[in-house]
């Protein structure tokens, strides 16, 4: 497993694409957070105080979603390149050793947000009322959110190896992304309780949860343990159907 | 020119690619208008009055974008080098993929009119005369085929330049038709006027093209404004490209 992640992760790296993507992918996060006051003043969110960074997070949470799509080459080079016949005697790791290496990836990102956000967080002005605790809160909910990604990236795997084409899989992939939006505003009017359901068992409805920065303990282990099963669930499904077309 | 554009019909007739975007209009289609019974208001006349043709157009923008393959088949399998063999000039050749996408994006909006036709079909009638709105209607998919056609145009310019499907899929949907109202922003600050600047960014052009009830004469400035885009980036398209094929052929 370790070679497999080993020889992703040396491939990616050799790859003009994905050194663009990351390092354009490191800068692009760094400068959103960093200048989140700006950006927020632009889409009608006014953030002065440390505090205000609630109203923004769960779109920033949820929006960093779409840039999970820069791992679709990842799954998709096998595909692409037909070189599964060259790695015959690990084919059963392939799936999971593609999965891990994003994972790992996805956490450059992570380190990165986190940092600017420490950076955001003490340039904004103290709120009136107490911030105190507020910057360990964040972080935290912060952290709860990566299983939750794990989540979206397993899902993007699935996507990948069911479409095989990575325009196929990102236009699905972007588009049920952003339909949930709208099938949640929809909704709104005629079934609230349902999208309150909704807004807790998904890793997006989770996002916008964890967003809200001041969640509780229980609120932040279910948000972790969603995350963990849909990542769990999604990616066994990946597993099983990359076999079954495998062994096809 | 006559045979290579045979020639690319009969490719986009062989990929299954294509094939996509039609079941992805059909299939969104049917899902938006699914959803948009759960709504209080599900007639016809509140389709077009809520804002829900714009998810409409949404699966438009997103199913034009599947028409790439038409431009990205060369760089996809090498086969590039083939035009330094060919006797078919440059500008011949990637015109009759340009004029390609073209006939298969007008192909995909007289099915897309089939489609939203069931679709309101299968809506309650409700209250109000509905013709007004059926006028509009073809009226924005008059601008939003205009529209398409610069999608093309722009796709197929950032494919030119980025050789890469995801990274030009991000751009496009991210950067580009995202950034208009931070442009604006931008212009409205240097004291050229953001309301001048919005309409010529992608997202402008988009929200022109879908939104209903706009005066005549400002439909006509979209259309000639969008017309001359789409000549000026393909020209920039084929700048690129010669000084590219060039380059393969001193290799």
């Amino acid at each position: 497993m370790v070679n497999v992640i080993r020889s992703e992760i040396f491939k990616s790296l050799r790859s003009t694409y994905f050194r663009i993507c990351l390092v354009g992918g490191s800068l692009f996060i760094a400068i959103a957070v960093l200048f989140i006051p700006q950006i927020a003043n632009v889409a009608g969110f006014s953030i002065e105080t440390r505090s205000d960074l609630s109203k923004i997070m769960p779109f920033v949470f949820t929006g960093a979603c779409v840039a999970l799509m820069i791992f679709f080459p990842i799954f998709t080079d096998i595909f692409k390149y037909n070189t599964l016949k060259n790695e015959p005697g690990s084919i059963s790791l392939i799936t999971t050793g593609k999965y891990l290496t994003a994972l790992i990836f996805c956490l450059i990102f992570a380190a990165v947000f986190m940092a600017s956000f420490t950076v955001t967080f003490f340039r904004l002005a103290p709120s009136p009322d107490t911030d105190k605790g507020l910057l360990a809160e964040s972080l935290i909910s912060f952290l709860a959110t990566i299983p939750n990604y794990a989540a979206m990236i397993a899902l993007i795997q699935l996507i990948t190896i069911a479409a095989k084409n990575e325009i196929i899989a990102a236009i699905i992939y972007y588009y049920s992304f952003a339909q949930l939006f709208t099938v949640k505003l929809i909704m709104a009017g005629a079934m609230p309780e349902d999208m309150v359901i909704l807004r807790h068992l998904t890793p997006i409805g989770e996002f916008y949860n964890l967003g809200d920065l001041r969640f509780s303990a229980v609120h932040i282990t279910l948000s972790v343990v969603v995350g963990i099963v849909y990542a769990i669930v999604l990616h066994t499904m990946s597993r099983k159907y990359f076999m079954k077309r495998v062994m096809a | 020119m006559t045979d290579s554009l045979k020639a690319e019909l009969f490719r986009c007739r062989k990929d299954k690619l294509l094939l996509f975007a039609f079941i992805f209009v059909t299939a969104g289609f049917i899902f938006m208008t699914f959803i948009a019974g759960f709504a209080e208001h599900n007639d016809r006349v509140t389709i077009f009055t809520s804002g829900n043709i714009s998810q409409f157009c949404s699966i438009v923008k997103m199913a034009v974008f599947v028409l790439y393959f038409v431009w990205f088949q060369e760089y996809r399998y090498g086969t590039m080098k083939n035009l330094c063999m060919s006797e078919t000039t440059k500008g011949q050749y990637f015109t009759a993929k340009f004029l390609t996408q073209i006939i298969v994006c007008i192909a995909l909006m007289v099915w897309v009119l089939i489609c939203f036709s069931l679709c309101l079909l299968t809506l309650e009638k409700g209250t109000g005369d509905t013709s007004p709105f059926i006028k509009e209607g073809l009226l924005i998919l008059l601008r939003l085929s205009l529209f398409s056609v610069m999608e093309i145009a722009v796709i197929d310019l950032l494919f030119v330049i980025t050789k890469n499907e995801i990274v030009s899929f991000l751009l496009f949907f991210i950067v580009l038709s995202n950034s208009g109202a931070y442009i604006a922003q931008l212009a409205e600050k240097a004291g050229i006027g953001g309301d001048r600047v919005y309409p010529l960014t992608i997202g402008g052009a988009y929200d022109t093209a879908t939104t209903s009830a706009i005066p005549a004469s400002d439909s006509i400035i979209f259309i000639v404004s969008v017309t001359a885009r789409v000549l000026i980036i393909y020209t920039l398209t084929l700048l690129i490209l010669r000084k590219e094929v060039n380059y393969e052929k001193k290799k």
